[in-house]
């Protein structure tokens, strides 16, 4: 059976302004196998960034977030840990890509110098061996002629080998899962599938775990052994990717599935979720999805649909599941 | 045969980037639109489609008149709007409208809906203030908002319904045409299924023609009855809708398809369809632009350009594979 390396147990991180709850994320239970790769995908304003921060713990402080629940990272609690020793996981067993590659690179380094930091930070070892793995790196992710570009500056470069770049730093101290927020969100088509089959590959070769944090369902398609659907701060839905797109027993995920556009698909109507997702700070008090849910009854409005099994892997909240067709 | 109702010729628009050197000044031009023929007619849609920097964004502006040409003419309804007076370019502006990419940015956030939608009749129409608040509720009442949302600010609204407005703004003035720049790639899955539908709803009542500038092919496929698509300011094929999705004949337009991720686990797919990258389109490679990452490369695709020309019938390709 296959090894748990992360497990998130009713996970909260609430915002507090201006005397207002925000309930960013409303208990969340979720796992990443060894050698696994999980999607969470949702729309804006649905948490899952906010999930992808809080497992790393680095939600910025101004933002006075609370967090509760229990994140067992090889059986340690993370939210528990000193300072000191969340530090060493950051970056080293646990690393992030962020999605935009101009934000996260700084500017008045080379290339060179940002990976060795971050080779640095984790393994004690001389400036000469920094360089030939800040090298090994670059060409890792497939950057042409690594010994010259390693002394480049970022402006000096494309996006998409920034965003490559960016990869190398978060790979440097090969950790055990990477979390991908949204990694080729800004790039185009031809340069998001080629950033995909990299990240693919060099989740195989390293022997890691990936969360990919998404909007886009193609992406989910293509990368994701299990997925887990977000909505208003809650998971509504995590199943097996063929489950998901085949199956789904959640209206929501089968409604926001039905109303993308696809390649094959005629001129006409789209099926259309009515509504917009509610505000995180006045959140329904039953399903969060029931306003704009067109099955809804009246629990469906008055409480809030406990995670339920409903087949091996596939578990959902809602009172009256689909049917799987 | 009637003339179409927006037609290009020969359009280029070319950007001269200057750049202090040493105390000269070393001039490079960046040819963002370089030579495009399109044709748009009456109630019909034209989707555009191209990567970022392939001049579609700068090719809506030219038809819009926000840009002047570098070579080339837009054509309304046949006749060459360089030539316009000033009176039949208020009725050009009237009769051409856009709508932008981002609702945040496109709405002035110190006027009212009301006002921000009537803009267009009030600079270019005197009208009386009862018919100019008939017209504001009418538009609201067709995209799908209330009219007493006339009365509100642009911040009390969320993005899809910004939308909305800035779409209201646009058919205030009973346009013919709607020039739309990525209308719903700022907005989420479940909004973009509303925008894209009101889209189809307003075209089939009132007869609007769209130009649809955007980069996601589904959704470009989803609205166009015709599709060009641009690589490096030009077009390299163009086609009706459903003869171009089902087959892809340049080889770009083929790339394009296969890095498109279907939204089925089990969609036969090939991530790495396509090697490198765009190159910069101030230094545009030689013979054909797309030639160093085209697979079927020939050695004369580095010497000449492909022209644009028929393949198959409503069919046309800018590919030396097609000489024949």
């Amino acid at each position: 059976m296959a090894k748990r390396l992360l497990e998130v147990e009713n996970l909260k991180t609430y915002f507090r302004s201006q005397g207002q709850v925000f309930r960013a994320i409303d208990e969340v239970s979720l796992h990443v196998d060894e050698n696994e790769t999980l999607g969470i995908v949702g729309e804006s304003g649905s948490g899952k960034s906010t999930l992808g921060l809080s497992i790393l713990r680095l939600v910025p402080a101004a933002r006075n977030p609370l967090i509760a629940g229990r994140i067992l990272f090889e059986g340690r609690n993370l939210l528990t840990l000193s300072e000191r020793e969340m530090r060493s996981i950051r970056g080293g067993e646990i690393s992030m890509i962020l999605q935009d590659p101009m934000t996260s690179l700084n500017p008045v380094f080379t290339l060179g110098a940002q990976i060795e930091e971050a080779i640095l930070a984790h393994k004690k070892t001389g400036a000469q061996n920094a360089r030939s793995a800040a090298i090994e790196a670059l060409r890792q992710v497939r950057i042409a002629a690594p010994e010259t570009r390693v002394d480049s500056y970022p402006h000096q470069i494309s996006g998409g080998m920034r965003q490559r770049v960016v990869g190398a730093i978060a790979l440097a101290s090969r950790p055990r899962l990477l979390i991908a927020d949204e990694p080729t969100t800004s790039l185009d088509v031809t340069l998001q599938a080629q950033y995909l089959q990299l990240l693919k590959d060099l989740r195989a070769a390293h022997g890691m775990s990936l969360i990919l944090i998404t909007h886009d369902f193609g992406v989910v398609a293509r990368m994701c052994d299990r997925v887990a659907v977000m909505y208003a701060g809650s998971i509504v839905e995590t199943a097996p990717v063929r489950e998901i797109f085949h199956r789904p027993r959640h209206w929501y995920t089968a409604a926001l599935l039905a109303s993308m556009p696809k390649l094959d698909h005629p001129r006409g109507h789209l099926p259309t979720i009515d509504g917009a997702p509610p505000r995180l700070n006045d959140l329904p008090s039953g399903c969060k999805f029931a306003p704009r849910c067109a099955q809804a009854q009246s629990t469906c409005f008055m409480q809030m649909p406990e995670r339920q099994i409903i087949s091996p892997g596939h578990d959902i909240r809602c009172w009256y599941p689909r049917e799987a067709t | 045969m009637t003339s179409p109702l927006i037609e290009t010729r020969g359009l280029k628009k070319h950007f001269r980037l200057r750049k202090p050197l040493l105390g000269a000044t070393s001039v490079s031009v960046l040819k963002a639109v370089d030579g495009v023929d399109i044709q748009l007619g009456a109630n019909e849609t034209l989707g555009l489609v191209g990567e970022s920097g392939c001049g579609k964004t700068t090719l809506g502006r030219l038809v819009l008149q926000l840009e002047t040409p570098t070579e080339g003419a837009v054509m309304f309804e046949g006749r060459d709007t360089a030539s316009f007076d000033r009176k039949e370019r208020q009725g050009f502006r009237r009769n051409v409208q856009p709508v932008f990419q981002n609702p945040y940015s496109s709405l002035d956030p110190r006027m009212t809906v009301g006002r921000i939608i009537a803009e267009p009749l009030t600079v270019s129409q005197k009208l009386k203030k009862a018919e100019v608040a008939e017209r504001v509720a009418d538009v609201l009442t067709a995209t799908g908002l209330i009219p007493s949302d006339a009365q509100k600010y642009p911040h009390e609204f969320s993005g899809g319904q910004r939308q909305r407005i800035a779409i209201a703004r646009a058919l205030i003035s009973r346009p013919r045409v709607i020039i739309l720049d990525e209308p719903v790639s700022s907005q989420d899955i479940s909004i973009q299924a509303q925008i894209l539908n009101l889209l189809s709803d307003i075209q089939a009542r009132m007869g609007v023609s769209y130009l649809f500038v955007a980069h996601n092919l589904a959704t470009v496929r989803f609205m166009s009855n015709r599709i060009a698509v641009m690589y490096l300011g030009v077009v390299v094929e163009e086609g009706g809708s459903d003869e171009l999705c089902a087959e892809p004949l340049h080889p770009y337009t083929r790339a394009l398809f296969s890095a498109t991720l279907p939204g089925d686990p089990d969609a036969p797919h090939s991530l790495e369809a396509l090697q490198g990258e765009m190159p910069s389109p101030l230094n545009p490679p030689t013979g054909c632009r797309f030639h160093p990452r085209c697979p079927l490369a020939m050695p004369r695709c580095k010497e000449s350009s492909p022209v644009l020309k028929p393949a198959s019938p409503g069919r046309s390709v800018a590919c030396h594979l097609f000489d024949a």
